[in-house]
């Protein structure tokens, strides 16, 4: 008869250490990261659009939930190899595998189906190049950020970036079966926007990362070394998103929203350059954390919504 | 309340609706659907029609089931759908993408 016992977190749990009856649906949704998915579905969503070319409206529906479950597994199996990081840290204590809710060989046999299925899925039906686009967003992810950089090096979030970079690509992928000029401008937007936007958050969740020995900027190099490096990806993001403006992709709408966002950006990254004081510190951090969500939306929001207009205008 | 009483109250709210609405949902969209292919519908959204009427007595009686589940039982049940369903979408989805990848010529291949 197997023995039973309870968790940490108040669970039956039976002889293998395992939730009594397996996670529930709602677990398995949560290692699939439904927060980032909904940013990647977003980004990918404008790649498609604003891609040269038509794609059959089932298809391009096919490829971004293609994208999604790819980007769901990508989570799913980060969540695998960071548990023991996740179970030490605040943010991330309550998360499936943590919680001992879902066994990491669960997650990892679910991520693992999830990534195989959702490249298959968009290779097949929509085509290869968006396919292994898409594989090599995944492996980025796991292999290189997740396993290899994120316990290595402070540099962890700038390359590792690269993954998060990919789905507007794969979605302009999608319908062009290549990639272009244009394409790789979307990505460069979202590879330079990473780092301010990250280590804005390492900022205040320092005592966290270094609790479970992330080398993250702010805690290998210090507050100052952070400020002045966020200065300066935002120095370099702020004019690298106008650019779609000069190559066509986007437009007069899409120029005023990038100029005036991209100057409210660097006012709120110089203000985390210059507030040293600790409470005021971690406001100015959380700031600029909370605005750059709403910039990189709000980019690629204006991007679909210039495109929409101009299709309901021809 | 005697035992044979309690067995038969509990035996009604067994056997309640809920657990009868798949059989209901599936009349209703019996007559639904020739109710619409009666006045003319297109063939597509009166089996849209149906095949909605049928979920949903399906989900109710799935549901009135679950409810009677230990916690460990019905988390492996409602797992149980969720794959069901999935696998369900898959077939769907690549029925939907082989009609719209090869539309009309999906008959027309060389013996």
């Amino acid at each position: 008869m197997a023995q039973t016992g309870m968790s940490a977190a108040g669970f039956d749990l039976d002889s293998t250490g395992a939730r009594a009856g397996g996670a529930d649906v709602a677990d398995y949704f949560a290692l699939m990261k439904p927060r980032v998915m909904s940013l990647v579905v977003f980004t990918a969503l404008t790649g498609i659009v604003v891609a040269p070319g038509t794609l059959h409206p089932v298809l391009a529906i096919i490829a971004l939930l293609a994208i999604a479950v790819g980007a769901g597994a990508s989570g799913a199996l980060n969540m695998w190899w960071d548990a023991d990081i996740d179970a030490n840290m605040e943010r991330t204590a309550g998360r499936p595998i943590p919680a001992g809710r879902v066994t990491p060989g669960e997650a990892l046999v679910f991520g693992m189906v999830l990534s195989v299925g959702s490249v298959l899925t968009l290779g097949v039906i929509v085509n290869w190049v968006a396919g292994a686009l898409l594989a090599v967003t995944i492996a980025f992810y796991i292999l290189v950020y997740t396993m290899w950089l994120k316990r290595r090096t402070p540099q962890n979030i700038v390359i590792g970036g690269a993954a998060g970079a990919f789905p507007p690509m794969v979605g302009w992928a999608a319908v062009t079966g290549s990639v272009s000029l244009d394409s790789v401008l979307l990505f460069l937007i979202i590879f330079m926007w990473t780092p301010p936007h990250f280590w804005a958050l390492a900022m205040y969740r320092c005592k966290d990362y270094a609790r479970v020995g992330v080398p993250m900027l702010p805690v290998v190099a210090g507050l100052d070394e952070t400020r002045r490096q966020i200065v300066i990806y935002s120095a370099l993001l702020v004019p690298l998103a106008v650019t779609p403006v000069l190559t066509g992709l986007g437009g007069i709408a899409y120029g005023v929203t990038s100029v005036v966002l991209g100057a409210i950006f660097m006012a709120l990254a110089v203000n985390v350059w210059r507030q040293r004081e600790t409470v005021a510190s971690d406001r100015a951090a959380k700031k600029l954390f909370l605005f750059s969500i709403a910039y990189l939306f709000a980019l690629f929001a204006v991007l679909l919504a210039e495109r929409v207009v101009l299709w309901a205008l021809t | 309340m005697t035992g044979g009483q309690s067995i038969i109250a509990e035996d009604a709210r067994v056997n309640g609706w809920q657990d009868r609405a798949w059989l209901i949902g599936s009349a209703a969209a019996a007559a639904v659907m020739a109710a619409l292919l009666a006045v003319g519908a297109r063939f597509w959204v009166a089996a849209v029609m149906a095949s909605l009427l049928v979920v949903a007595g399906g989900a109710v009686s799935t549901r009135a089931g679950l409810a009677r589940l230990d916690e460990a039982t019905r988390r492996r049940h409602v797992r149980s759908i969720a794959i069901g369903l999935i696998l369900a979408s898959m077939v769907i989805i690549f029925y939907a993408a082989t009609i719209v990848r090869l539309g009309g010529n999906v008959m027309n291949r060389p013996m």
